[in-house]
């Protein structure tokens, strides 16, 4: 603070004011921390027990596999190629119209931004989001799925293992 | 003899851990004084507006999410689906329009909240950071369960949003406003009264009204100066003229100032959220906007208030399926330039206080 907002005038007393103030302060701010301490804990020691991430998470990309067909539901329209804003999806198909068949789905997770435009337009909901937020890996090449991984990452359960902690 | 005394210059950034990104400060100090800040910008620029006219309108609301500023997503996407309602003359269902209104007002308040926490850790009060993330979480949960993603949502559609709201969100909403108004009266009692707060952030950092409209600075910093002027008041958009709320507007122009203003800002976001949750209408969701979508030809200029302040798009279509081009007017970029003004005069130690203070988000600096 600049030497002329203090008050010149009774500089004592402003003084003493001043002290009594920030101790009452000090005592009102230091006793909601230790209320806080009283309270239950709000954090979890994340990689020994998880969070359930909601229905609608934006995890990573599948294409599961429908039990009727055994096989998944991608009509190879190339809709999810086109609106992809960051390009990282590629498709590729043999034959003509019904004999088509799907010989390359390749997702660059690297370069996806989980915005979820493929999942929206997807005419039979073939390419779908799975609550799975643990895509780390040490080698950048791990991150290219093709249409094995895609169709294996299949929500069969909920991925999170350890001790699952129910969202409040 | 007197002592012969030489100005000193002081880079501070781009890796500084205070200056909130990488933003570079060029310090010009007389001993402890501040002569003069110039901030050096541009570390963050990722050409946003250039990369825009590469993408559908469609593919743009997933680009400004994270193009622009990261902390409010949101308020981006609002700014940018509104402009291309306004070109395309595209109608937005009542429930829609609602359920955009409480999600920019959720996001303004978990905005303010990484602000309140990251000012505390500037000026050394380490237990509101951590606090503000925990209320912050319960609005991340909240955003996570209606759009699937926590900081970017891409959630707004030209013509409505993506989903619905999912079933019992809005009473976990309601409960969220209750908690969080009992919570905030903690910030009081851990800053408020704070002595070492108050004398680091009282009548520090001036910013006298006429700089300040001089300097276009807008949101907070400019109301904590004396301007009473809000964009959800002066240019209504969504249901923001049929809601009623407050502009917390304070004269003193300091940092304490601007304090004051962004805590009082998220008591009205509350009281908007509560509004917009007793009117909530049924209904549609989304008018019918095709994916490939065309605007007419012609140019439109879109306003909000984001968090930090006045956010706008100058949006220019010549037709075709994406953007001729796109002009982003963004406030922190305005409100960065009026740090110069601010700092003159302050101690060294005043430099993060008062940087702090006016809440700038690098990459909303830089786009």
């Amino acid at each position: 603070m600049s030497a002329e907002m203090m008050p010149h005038s009774d500089g004592r007393r402003s003084r003493m004011v001043r002290i009594v103030a920030g101790l009452v302060g000090l005592v009102v701010g230091l006793k909601s921390t230790l209320r806080a301490m009283f309270e239950p804990k709000v954090t979890v020691s994340y990689p020994l027990q998880k969070l359930n991430v909601s229905p609608r998470w934006h995890g990573l990309l599948a294409l599961p596999i429908d039990p009727e067909t055994d096989n998944d539901k991608c009509i190879i329209c190339f809709q999810c190629e086109r609106v992809c804003p960051d390009r990282c999806i590629h498709i590729e198909a043999t034959g003509k119209a019904k004999d088509r068949l799907l010989t390359r789905f390749d997702i660059e997770m690297d370069k996806c931004c989980y915005c979820g435009l493929c999942v929206e337009v997807c005419p039979t909901e073939a390419i779908v989001f799975v609550p799975h937020y643990e895509a780390s890996t040490y080698n950048r090449a791990n991150l290219l799925y093709d249409l094995d991984d895609l169709h294996r990452a299949t929500p069969k359960e909920p991925i999170a293992t350890g001790i699952v902690k129910v969202r409040r | 003899m007197a002592l012969r005394t030489e100005e000193l210059m002081l880079n501070m950034g781009p890796q500084h851990p205070s200056t909130h990104g990488v933003l570079r400060m060029v310090v010009t100090l007389d001993g402890e004084n501040v002569v003069d800040v110039q901030p050096d910008i541009g570390y963050l620029h990722s050409s946003v507006e250039k990369m825009m006219e590469n993408r559908t309108y469609l593919q743009n609301i997933a680009l400004v999410d994270r193009g622009m500023d990261y902390l409010s997503a949101m308020a981006n996407e609002e700014v940018w689906v509104l402009a291309c309602e306004r070109l395309g003359k595209i109608e937005v269902p009542e429930r829609a329009r609602y359920i955009r209104t409480i999600m920019l007002e959720l996001q303004r308040i978990s905005s303010h909240l990484i602000w309140l926490g990251t000012f505390g850790i500037d000026l050394g009060a380490f237990t509101a950071f951590l606090w503000a993330m925990r209320e912050r979480e319960r609005i991340m949960d909240l955003f996570e369960s209606a759009t699937g993603g926590r900081l970017h949502h891409v959630y707004f559609r030209i013509g409505g949003v993506f989903e619905d709201l999912p079933e019992g969100w809005t009473d976990r909403c309601e409960e969220f406003c209750d908690y969080f108004l009992d919570r905030l009266p903690e910030y009081d009692e851990l800053l408020t009264g704070n002595p070492i707060f108050l004398a680091r952030t009282q009548g520090v950092g001036v910013l006298p009204l006429d700089t300040a409209i001089a300097m276009g600075a807008s949101g907070p910093v400019a109301r904590a100066s004396g301007l009473a002027y809000d964009v959800r008041k002066a240019h209504p958009y969504e249901v923001y003229e049929r809601v009623e709320f407050d502009i917390p507007v304070r004269s003193e122009g300091d940092c304490y100032a601007r304090y004051l203003v962004r805590l009082e800002e998220m008591r009205q976001s509350v009281r908007i959220i509560r509004q917009c949750l007793e009117r909530l209408p049924a209904g549609e969701i989304r008018s019918k906007v095709a994916v490939t979508l065309r605007l007419p030809k012609g140019e439109v200029y879109a306003r909000t208030e984001s968090p930090r302040g006045d956010l706008g798009i100058y949006l220019v279509s010549d037709g075709a399926d994406r953007p001729y081009r796109v002009k982003i007017r963004a406030p922190a970029f305005s409100n960065l330039y009026a740090l110069t003004e601010m700092m003159r005069g302050w101690k060294v130690a005043d430099v993060i206080a008062i940087l702090g203070s006016i809440d700038i988000v690098l990459s909303d600096v830089d786009r």
